[in-house]
């Protein structure tokens, strides 16, 4: 992997942690390039979700940017925990980026076309759904952790149990109602997929 | 909502998610009484519960990464690496307006072809799509030297492409952007091209997008490409106009949308640029731009925009080439202005004719140039590398026996259709093989004696055996081929595989009954050209005969003609033309054949022709009827590890008079990891048959009993064709896990060892055999190339989990004896091997921590260019390091136990070793000619032999991790009968 090396890429992570903006801007291009490497297998017409656990696609980009598994577990689970915050800065921050440069300036209309060809089941509105987690952090933080490791720490619901020190089944039921809650907010903010 | 209320939510929405939906309302009624707020909070939570279910489930980047796929163009997914219908799709080689190009095995064939794939905006467009395909079947029939061959035309999911020729060389695009070529070179590759449209414009093909970068330089001259396809660019938008072609065939001459071809403004003829009806005409103007930009440099008619060099096109006289450069020849410059005449009227009228003023033009810019314009202006043959080339190559030095058949009409031949006659097993492989003159019926050999076949029909005759029947063992030959009348054909029949001519026999084989016998303790090698007599060789060596002799077609009549000099032997005797002379291979004293010489029957000394270098060996050589020679040249390939070589086949020009060659032997057909064999063609030269190898590589499981001296009968685990290595065995010893590339590209698989259907685990392209189990057994290391065309390019140790995902890089290097070993649980360690200090060392490095390379386990002092094979014991406590030349094994401690060797008593040439699962004995193969028994040996030395299986070419085994089972893989190699005729 060209750029840092795993052990640069670690103590970023911790002084990112710690409250050092200047690391995220040196881990973003580790995460932009995972992210556009993921869109050309997209384009290639790959289905991640086919070909890929979705877990698995994380922990891959994790393992690329660190070596997961020479830590312990609990340190492991912090480890993804910060994995997972930073993969919420920096996707939230693209996808406004990306939100902005396509809509910018449009009027409604658009969106409102661009809502009635989504599909069955539509991606997310990145934006939106973070806005809406920020919510449920606040009536419910535990959940609006789980969401944040599951989806966008990509965390198993195991793993997302050691790091919040709870059980699996809890980790399950926050996660299905968490999810229906989101739903919920999003419909009633108007929010469609992009 | 305060936390308490919030806390009641949830638990009421957990119990009645559990509920069938229509016991929800009676409950939630119940647990809320009058907290109507209460419920409806639950309530519209429960209405979101089916559509949450999908609801975020893919991870957050993945939903990014969708959204930049989404603004990204859509780009054509890359085939690279992708297997379609026989073709092994390699690297891209270009892509333009009219598609992609890829670079293509065709695995059948072992050929390198291109394969164009239509850009799919024309795929999606059903006229487009119908003109494709109408333009693309009549440009295959082209078959000129100055044409890109196509092969055919394919669709693969509705896409379709084109199969063609792979050239090498460069565009002439890229060779002009370096500036005016030399002038003799303009005329020459001029006439070429002249040539080419001839051919096309003949047919009724006009190619209607002449431009440099659809002209090719090739290292014989100059190859248009794209014929017949510029107008798909264009939209269907008017009906389709007719004209009379200058020649037999339907020309669909329109062109609808004169802005359709903007991209090529530079090139296009005045009726185009009009949006006129094009004919074979407009390729001649623009032939002309391109002569016009070849001699001086620039293009002839240009503008800041292509509006601005349509107009010119239309209006304006180009300047005089000898104005750009003086360097021009007045002649060339008449015959480039003459071609970029705006009316067509005045221009040539026909390629032929621009042809001749040429080749008048070439012969006197070269005084010496006495030889026949059109044979010496024109690419001799066909050089492309490929299968069908050598084949071509035979057929149309077989019709050049007529001097008729000399003209150009000779080379008209329609494309071959090659398709495989036999489909026998690596255990009943086809041996050889002879077509009869006539082409009726095809003999060859496989384990149950020879077999006759009516190539028309399928029927088949089992020649019965002679009245003293072969011992076991004994094989046939049919190698000397067929009597000119074809009614009968001579054989050998050999004690074994590795006999000599003195436990060799000659036999001929008759229209009814069984072999019979001419002559024992000889090898015949060929009927001479008239039918009347057989050489054959006496006095067997390693490689052939010390003497060779003639005998009448009864076997009568013999003497001895001649026989090698200084220890050396003879071999593949092959009759000139007018039966004056031969031709044959002599192997040096070790058996390799070195050199091919010819004689004079009548006395002589021998006339040299070819000789090859070190680490080269000769076979096969055939001299046809016009006096060209063929041969093959074999080398070992650099992946010595499969086993495999390379192979050429070129040919050479012989004077009948001297014995010697006119000329330089140029290569006509390359081939990777093997050869055809066999070659024979019929008289009329229109059908040819040979032999070609495939690699089998199966997974055998066995029991391993008690003591590791013995096994069960092993069951055969993989059960598809191509490559099957077992890469270890899952945690639990019920599944092998195993690269195959039998279902399509190489993949990783899981299969269980009761099971028979294998479970694909990962799809790694450029995944090789070389991938062993992690000790978890939850990733495979595996080695690909760095650059995968080339071998020398080092490697790397690449991961990817059994489970799936995408692999990952660990570290690169070049390793020693495959890839990586690793242990089994609960030892944790995994090693690679290198040579270090210039091969005079081998280290054996733990690949362990986030660098990959980790620290040093042990080191081992060899010969360097020495055959090592290594194993890392189940246990993790030591290597055990093969030396293969000297079938010596070293045991390495990795605990700072000494070191220490023993010698496998009794046996040579040891392959492969691999250690039992308790760590008390290692598994080893001896390879040798007679096949590859695997043996069981201690750590002193006493080898028993496991299993051997029959036609085996290399075996190894990995045990389970309980040491119970051995998944055991072979190595065979099937031949089968291929044939080649006209479609």
């Amino acid at each position: 992997m060209a750029g840092p090396s795993s052990h640069e890429v670690t103590a970023l992570l911790q002084a990112w942690s710690l409250g050092d903006e200047r690391a995220l801007e040196k881990l973003m291009p580790l995460v932009y390039g995972e992210l556009h490497r993921l869109a050309r297998r997209h384009m290639a017409g790959e289905r991640a979700s086919h070909t890929l656990q979705t877990t698995a696609l994380i922990h891959e980009v994790y393992v690329r940017l660190v070596d997961v598994n020479s830590a312990s577990i609990q340190d492991r689970a912090h480890f993804l925990a910060i994995c997972a915050r930073l993969m919420r800065n920096i996707l939230i921050d693209f996808a406004r980026s990306r939100r902005y440069q396509k809509r910018g300036g449009a009027s409604p209309h658009v969106e409102l076309d661009e809502a009635l060809v989504v599909s069955a089941s539509p991606d997310p509105d990145l934006v939106a759904l973070d806005d809406a987690l920020q919510r449920l952090a606040a009536v419910d933080p535990r959940k609006g952790q789980v969401v944040e490791l599951r989806f966008f720490g990509g965390l198993s619901v195991e793993e997302t149990a050691v790091a919040l020190k709870v059980s699996p089944e809890t980790v399950m039921r926050d996660w299905k109602l968490a999810k229906a809650w989101l739903l919920r907010e999003l419909d009633r903010t108007g929010a469609h997929g992009p | 909502m305060g936390p308490d209320r919030w806390r009641r939510v949830e638990e009421l929405y957990h119990t009645a998610s559990l509920l069938e939906t229509d016991e929800r309302g009676r409950f939630l009624r119940a647990s809320c009484g009058a907290d109507d707020a209460l419920r409806t909070e639950v309530e519209s939570l429960l209405a979101y519960q089916g559509r949450a279910e999908a609801f975020i489930e893919g991870p957050a980047l993945d939903v990014a990464a969708r959204l930049l796929a989404s603004e990204e163009p859509p780009a054509e997914p890359s085939l690279s690496g992708s297997t379609l219908a026989s073709f092994h799709i390699l690297e891209k080689l270009g892509e333009g307006g009219m598609g992609v190009v890829y670079e293509a095995e065709d695995t059948r064939l072992g050929r390198k072809v291109a394969l164009k794939f239509l850009p799919a905006t024309v795929a999606g467009d059903p006229h487009a799509l119908e003109r494709f395909r109408r333009e693309a079947r009549a440009a295959s029939a082209l078959n000129h030297p100055n044409i890109c061959t196509i092969y055919s035309v394919q669709e693969h999911a509705g896409r379709p492409f084109i199969e063609m020729e792979r050239l090498e060389g460069e565009p002439l695009r890229e060779r002009i952007a370096a500036g005016p070529l030399e002038m003799d070179t303009v005329v020459a590759l001029a006439g070429q091209m002249t040539d080419g449209l001839a051919a096309a414009h003949a047919k009724g093909i006009v190619h209607r997008d002449l431009k440099p970068g659809n002209v090719f330089i090739t290292a014989r001259g100059a190859k248009l490409l794209d014929f017949g396809l510029a107008k798909l660019e264009s939209a269907p938008a008017a009906p389709e106009r007719r004209r009379t072609p200058p020649g037999p065939g339907p020309l669909d001459a329109s062109l609808t949308d004169p802005g359709s071809v903007l991209g090529t403004a530079a090139y296009m003829s005045p009726e185009q640029a009009r949006g006129e009806d094009v004919d074979w005409r407009t390729d001649l103007f623009s032939l002309g731009a391109v002569l016009y930009e070849m001699a001086t440099g620039c293009a002839p008619f240009g503008g800041p925009s292509s509006a601005a060099t349509r107009d010119a096109i239309l209006s304006q006289e180009p300047r005089p080439p000898r104005e750009v450069n003086p360097a021009v020849p007045a002649d060339l410059e008449a015959i480039v202005l003459k071609a970029l005449r705006k009316d067509r009227g005045l221009r040539y009228q026909h390629a032929s004719e621009m042809h001749a003023d040429l080749e008048r033009l070439r012969r006197d810019l070269d005084p010496a140039g006495a030889a026949p314009v059109t044979r010496a202006s024109r690419p001799r043959w066909v050089w492309a590398l490929g299968a069908a080339a050598a084949l071509f190559l035979l057929l149309v030095a077989r019709l050049a026996l007529q001097p008729s058949a000399l003209s150009s009409g000779a080379l008209d031949i329609a494309r071959m259709r090659v398709r495989q006659l036999t489909h026998n097993s690596s255990e009943n492989s086809v041996g050889s093989s002879a077509i009869s003159p006539d082409g009726r019926y095809v003999a060859y050999t496989d384990r149950t004696g020879i077999q006759v076949r009516t190539i028309a029909t399928g029927e088949m005759r089992r020649v019965p055996p002679s009245e003293n029947p072969p011992a076991p063992g004994a094989v046939w030959d049919l190698a000397p081929g067929w009597f000119p009348d074809g009614t009968r054909f001579v054989a050998n029949l050999r004690a074994n595989e590795e006999a000599t001519a003195d436990s060799s026999s000659v036999w001929v084989v008759g229209p009814a009954g069984g072999p019979r016998k001419l002559r024992d303790g000889a090898e015949a090698y060929s009927v001479s050209p008239d039918g009347s007599w057989i050489a054959f060789g006496v006095h067997g060596a390693a490689r052939g005969t010390r003497e060779v002799w003639r005998m009448g077609a009864d076997g009568g009549e013999a003497q001895e003609l001649f026989e090698a000099a200084d220890g050396g032997s003879l071999a593949a005797i092959s009759w000139s033309p007018d039966g004056r002379r031969v031709a044959y291979l002599r192997a040096d004293g070790s058996g390799r054949f070195t050199a091919i010489e010819t004689r004079d029957l009548a006395g002589g000394s021998p006339a040299p022709v070819v000789q090859v270098a070190e680490g080269e060996a000769l076979w096969g050589i055939l001299w046809l009827r016009d006096g060209r020679l063929l041969y093959a040249i074999g080398q070992a390939s650099a992946d010595t590890s499969a086993g495999t070589f390379n192979c050429s086949h070129w040919q050479v020009r012989i004077d009948d008079r001297t014995g010697r060659p006119v000329e330089g032997p140029s290569r006509i057909a390359q081939w990777q990891s093997q050869c055809v064999g066999n070659l024979s063609v019929t008289a009329d030269a229109h059908r040819a048959v040979f032999l070609q190898w495939a690699f089998q590589d199966v997974i055998h499981v066995a029991d391993l009993e008690p003591g590791g001296a013995r096994i069960t009968v092993p069951t055969r685990l993989t059960l598809s064709e191509g490559r099957n290595i077992p890469s270890g065995w899952t945690a639990d010893g019920r599944a092998v896990v195993f690269v195959s590339d039998g279902r399509g590209p190489a993949a990783l698989f899981r299969q269980p060892i009761d099971g028979e259907t294998p479970e694909l685990l990962a799809q790694e392209p450029g995944i090789t055999g070389a991938a062993r189990l992690t000790p978890d057994a939850a990733s495979v290391l595996y080695v690909a190339l760095v650059r995968p065309s080339d071998p020398a390019g080092g490697q790397r140790l690449m991961r990817v989990p059994v489970s799936g995902g995408a692999s990952q890089e660990v570290l690169r290097g070049e390793f020693v004896d495959g890839g990586a070993r690793c242990s089994v649980r609960p030892s944790d360690l995994c090693a690679i091997a290198e040579r270090r200090a210039f091969g005079r060392r081998l280290v054996f490095t733990a690949v362990e921590g986030p660098e990959g390379r980790g620290r040093e386990l042990a080191r081992l002092d060899i010969v360097p260019g020495g055959d090592y094979r290594w194993a890392l014991a189940p246990d993790g406590s030591r290597l055990a390091v093969l030396d293969a030349r000297a079938a010596s094994i070293r045991l390495l401690s990795l605990a700072g136990e000494p070191p220490r060797s023993f010698d496998v008593a009794g046996w040579r040439t040891l392959g492969y070793v691999s250690w039992t699962a308790d760590g008390q004995r290692l598994l080893v193969p001896s390879l040798d000619a007679r096949g590859a028994p695997l043996l069981s040996v201690d750590l002193a030395g006493n080898a028993t032999v496991l299993w051997e299986q029959k036609g085996s070419l290399g075996t190894s085994a990995i045990p389970s991790p309980d040491g119970r089972r051995l998944a055991i893989w072979t190595r065979g190699r099937s031949g089968n009968l291929w044939m080649a005729d006209r479609p």
